[in-house]
């Protein structure tokens, strides 16, 4: 049996059918940029939500979306297709994420503990309106493990299998971390229940 | 895509509304930008050594790179000769006769060397995670951080840390070994317990196993 060539960029483009992932990584393992630009187009808005919704700043956001397609090409032959290359993406990115904060915060002195959640969330009502901005603090405010987990299951979407895969935690542990977060950001806006409101 | 297992303890709806506001994302994705720098980064990993390095190589007396050169070479030539002894003789040529190419590209001696190191730095981030705030009395711990800080850069500033995929691994192990020398260091514990949290959400853990191939025993701390 003869082992099946992946097709050529400048074929997969011409075609009508939708080219796969596996047959453009195939093509980038030959050393054609072309595919990996491909790639890079195809995932790179998921990745750059992320890496955005993690650090909430442009320039971190483009650095860590940079890294992670940097160390994702560089290790492509070690991706086994065991997740989808989008899954894969973006574990590699949360990873440099959690690490680009994580030093980030070190130098800044910026580590809160989990109460600073509540501390933030305590502030009287009428001093901070906002919702948003007061939902903000009280993410920011929390624990990387607890915010990490939080920002890719509630708000983009991730599922705890994803998430497990991307921190290298069972998912028994995203489902416990994502929990806490909702505690602790549900104490901290205890005042914008809606019979408090 | 989101599962639904969490049902019963999910946000209000007005609070999950607020939390989906959170860092937005801008419309525009800066595309061209980021596929620049990732060009030029991968084409700055394939010109060898990068630069970041330079400066701190710089610094170093020269006869640090002897002590690093003779320690490679030694470790090389002992892992060599216990891989020689246990392969077929028609095989590639004793590890020892790679060194005078360690000068220009990462040399099977330095791949045994760097695995040695990953065998070393995964038996002692295990015992570290298993309980860390009992590491900060353990002066021998400090110490074993120290020496696996020590030959991390030393490798990271060698041909063995040319190779993309090693010199990421050793910049990751780098970073947290910093941190468990600093910690070790401080009368806090806290980030300690931090940097444990860390080490566990951290995929480093698995990259040092799929590293070392099975069997690979580390060699006992000096």
């Amino acid at each position: 049996v003869s082992p099946v060539r992946p097709k050529t960029v400048s074929h997969l483009t011409s075609s009508l059918q939708p080219v796969s992932d596996a047959d453009l990584i195939a093509q980038a393992l030959t050393g054609d940029s072309r595919a990996e630009r491909a790639l890079y187009d195809r995932h790179v808005d998921r990745v750059y939500r992320l890496a955005y919704r993690m650090s909430g700043d442009d320039t971190l956001a483009m650095d860590i979306t940079q890294d992670a397609f940097v160390r994702a090409f560089n290790g492509l032959r070690d991706f086994r297709g065991e997740s989808a290359l989008s899954t894969w993406l973006c574990t590699i990115a949360s990873s440099v994420a959690l690490n680009v904060l994580r030093g980030r915060k070190r130098r800044d002195r910026w580590e809160a503990p989990a109460e600073a959640g509540l501390l933030v969330g305590a502030m009287p009502r009428d001093s901070e309106p906002d919702l948003k901005t007061r939902m903000r603090a009280a993410i920011d405010a929390l624990p990387d493990i607890y915010r990490s987990v939080f920002v890719m299951h509630d708000v983009e979407g991730f599922t705890h299998e994803e998430i497990g895969e991307g921190l290298g935690v069972p998912t028994g542990t995203s489902k416990a971390r994502l929990s806490r977060a909702r505690a602790l950001l549900r104490d901290a806006l205890a005042d914008f229940a809606p019979e408090a409101a | 895509m989101n599962d639904h297992v969490d049902a019963d303890d999910e946000l209000p709806t007005h609070l999950k509304d607020a939390a989906r506001a959170y860092n937005d994302p801008p419309a525009r994705v800066p595309r061209e930008e980021m596929w620049a720098a990732i060009e030029k980064a991968r084409a700055g990993v394939a010109g060898d050594i990068p630069a970041r390095r330079a400066p701190k190589a710089s610094r170093r007396p020269v006869w640090t790179w002897l002590i690093a050169a003779s320690a490679l070479l030694a470790v090389g030539y002992g892992l060599g000769r216990v891989d020689s002894s246990t392969s077929d003789a028609s095989e590639s040529p004793p590890v020892v006769a790679d060194a005078p190419q360690a000068s220009r590209a990462p040399s099977r001696a330095d791949a045994l060397v760097a695995t040695d190191l990953f065998a070393r730095a995964e038996v002692f981030l295990t015992g570290f995670g298993r309980n860390p705030a009992a590491a900060s009395a353990d002066t021998a711990l400090a110490q074993w951080s120290r020496t696996l800080l020590r030959d991390t850069r030393l490798l990271l500033d060698s041909p063995a840390g040319a190779d993309a995929a090693r010199r990421t691994l050793l910049e990751d192990l780098e970073r947290i070994l910093v941190q468990i020398a600093r910690g070790l260091g401080a009368r806090d514990t806290a980030d300690l317990t931090y940097t444990s949290e860390a080490l566990r959400s951290s995929t480093i853990m698995n990259q040092l196993r799929t590293s070392v191939p099975a069997g690979t025993a580390p060699r006992s701390e000096d």
